[in-house]
């Protein structure tokens, strides 16, 4: 298969540029079909900039892109007829209803049966939990409502590529849990390209993450991938009695690459066991700490990072070399 | 996706994709709003109103100054054609003046760009909206009314295919600053300027146009009365030979600059 049947976003040495001051740099990123894709970054890290470059909102200084194959500047049109999009901060026509927005939204995509669009929007509606606000002014809605109205919108013509800039930046607790509920519904029939600084929430739906920052792509991979980190599989085990010997031990096997000592007190050791031998690590390094007598096992278990860790060391590293 | 095949999908290709929905959209913010009746009986006060005093206070005046009935007629509508070219105007940049500048500032323009609807067809929309409820409210209420009035002053209607030619050349004029506002929208960011500029050029006819030379016959000024010009719509009205017809092909191929220039700005414009 080739990329355009794998990738619905390729973008090649992308790159955008006001007033002298570079907002995305080459920027090379590769969003497969039917994934959550969570597109990470610090504030003005370029985020949004990538977004509007993809929906022909504004141009590439150099570089080329295409959505579903389509060149985002040539084939713009043509690109938004299959795309659903909710801004970072979403406006709508103050004076329309939320009923009015979807209707006038699904307008721009389908014409003919009023009954089918009506019932289209209904569906829509309920997915989004505005069934019952459905005819009041959209002036009066809160923040979550709007974003709720803003995801309603974007996926109201079923988009194969639904692109989420910032979904659950303004929301509290509560409307946070229920976009990322709508997004992990909608995950099935779409691909989902969505911005955010929030990393829990990247942690919880994506399956792929890419990291941006001042305008670069420090890192694309599956969240799985990045969550292992570049130090590979580690354990990490607390001990209590003689930690000297047993360390000696383990350094002794070649599986074993590295023994960290992070912690201790009063006689107990915390310890990071990096090996390169992920299975025989998980048939051995038990059973070679509990055949110590000497030894009290107080804590075992493979690290864990997440994403947060990940990130700061990615994007600390990217601050250190610049 | 499978459950887009139960639906019709828009067939507008190239600049017309998204026009009809946004047209729609547009009407319905003069026609389904308080705006139109509002904004109609506005400019009722204004315009007609000023007619209606000036008629009311003939008999006295036109006793005063010895003027026929022709005269006093003759007056009234060079009255309305001030009344409406100068206020009718304002009112039409008042309405232009934040038409695209306000979209662009709240992001409503980037949402409906997001969607596949064509920048031209954003333009076109807004252009043939307020030019038909602009010309409706400003030239047809405006103009049916004070026909009225001139007629039952008279006791007979006047010239009816005059008044609607003259009443053409006063729409023609504010095309030319409804077109010069939706063109500054579309250049500026700055609401002050894209109401100023209109107002500046059509208040400039009063105090400037004798410094102005042959310029003046470039610049739809010439077509209401302004100073010692008496207006080619009042020539028109008054079925007198037309002093010059070089403002009004010039006034129409502004329009066309005008158009022209919003329709290129506005594709290169970024959100």
């Amino acid at each position: 298969m080739n990329d355009s049947e794998t990738l619905v976003i390729n973008t090649q040495g992308l790159t955008k540029t006001f007033k002298g001051v570079n907002a995305l740099q080459a920027l090379n990123l590769k969003v497969p079909k039917n994934s959550i894709f969570g597109f990470l970054g610090p504030n003005g890290a370029g985020k949004t900039t990538t977004i509007k470059l993809l929906l022909g909102l504004a141009r590439p200084t150099s570089g080329s892109a295409t959505v579903f194959g389509l060149d985002v500047v040539k084939d713009s049109t043509e690109i938004r007829k299959g795309v659903g999009y909710l801004a970072q901060d979403p406006r709508y026509y103050e004076g329309m209803s939320a009923r009015e927005t979807l209707r006038f939204t699904a307008r721009f995509f389908y014409s003919g049966s009023k009954t089918a669009i009506e019932e289209r929007i209904d569906q829509t509606l309920d997915l989004v939990g505005l069934a019952d606000k459905a005819d009041r002014s959209i002036k009066g809605f809160s923040g979550g409502e709007r974003q709720r109205l803003g995801i309603a919108q974007a996926q109201i013509n079923y988009p194969d590529l639904l692109i989420l800039d910032e979904p659950a930046a303004s929301l509290d607790p509560m409307g946070r849990h229920d976009v990322l509920e709508v997004m992990e519904r909608l995950r099935k029939h779409t691909t989902i390209f969505y911005s955010t600084h929030i990393l829990s929430d990247v942690q919880r739906v994506s399956d792929t993450v890419a990291i941006l920052k001042n305008g670069q792509l420090i890192a694309q991979a599956p969240i799985g991938a990045l969550l292992a980190g570049k130090e590979g599989v580690v354990y990490r085990v607390g001990v209590k009695g003689d930690a000297q010997g047993m360390q000696e031990r383990l350094c002794s096997h070649s599986w074993v690459t590295a023994v960290h000592s992070i912690a201790g007190s009063n006689g107990s050791s915390v310890w990071q066991v990096s090996v390169a031998d992920e299975r025989t690590a998980e048939d051995q390094l038990l059973r070679l700490l509990l055949e110590d007598r000497t030894l009290t096992v107080t804590a075992f278990g493979r690290k864990q990072h997440d994403l947060e860790e990940v990130f700061m060391s990615m994007v600390g590293e990217e601050r250190h070399v610049g | 996706m499978s459950a887009n095949s139960t639906f019709q999908p828009v067939s507008e290709q190239g600049w017309r994709r998204g026009f009809a929905n946004l047209l729609r959209y547009e009407n319905s913010t003069w026609w389904r709003t308080r705006r139109w009746w509002i904004n109609s009986l506005i400019w009722l006060v204004i315009i007609n109103g000023t007619l209606l005093a000036m008629l009311a206070s003939s008999s006295e005046v036109s006793a005063t100054l010895e003027q026929t009935p022709e005269q006093v007629l003759e007056q009234a509508r060079t009255v309305f054609v001030v009344m409406a070219g100068i206020f009718g105007t304002v009112g039409v940049i008042i309405a232009m003046q934040g038409t695209i500048i306000d979209e662009k500032k709240s992001g409503t323009a980037a949402w409906i760009l997001s969607k596949p609807a064509s920048r031209t067809a954003f333009i076109l929309a807004k252009l043939v909206a307020n030019v038909a409820a602009l010309f409706v409210i400003l030239l047809v209420v405006q103009g049916v009314v004070a026909y009225l009035q001139l007629t039952a002053y008279s006791g007979s209607p006047p010239p009816l295919i005059p008044f609607v030619s003259g009443m053409g050349l006063l729409g023609l004029h504010m095309l030319f600053y409804l077109t010069l506002t939706l063109m500054l929208g579309t250049l500026l960011h700055d609401r002050g300027a894209v109401i100023g500029i209109p107002i500046g050029i059509l208040f400039s006819a009063m105090f400037l146009m004798g410094y102005m030379g042959q310029f003046a016959y470039l610049m739809p000024w010439m077509i209401i009365p302004s100073g010692s010009v008496q207006g080619l719509a009042i020539e028109v009205m008054l079925e007198q030979p037309l002093t010059a017809t070089t403002p009004i092909i010039a006034t129409t191929v502004w329009v066309i600059i005008f158009i022209s220039i919003a329709l290129w700005r506005f594709a290169r414009e970024e959100f």
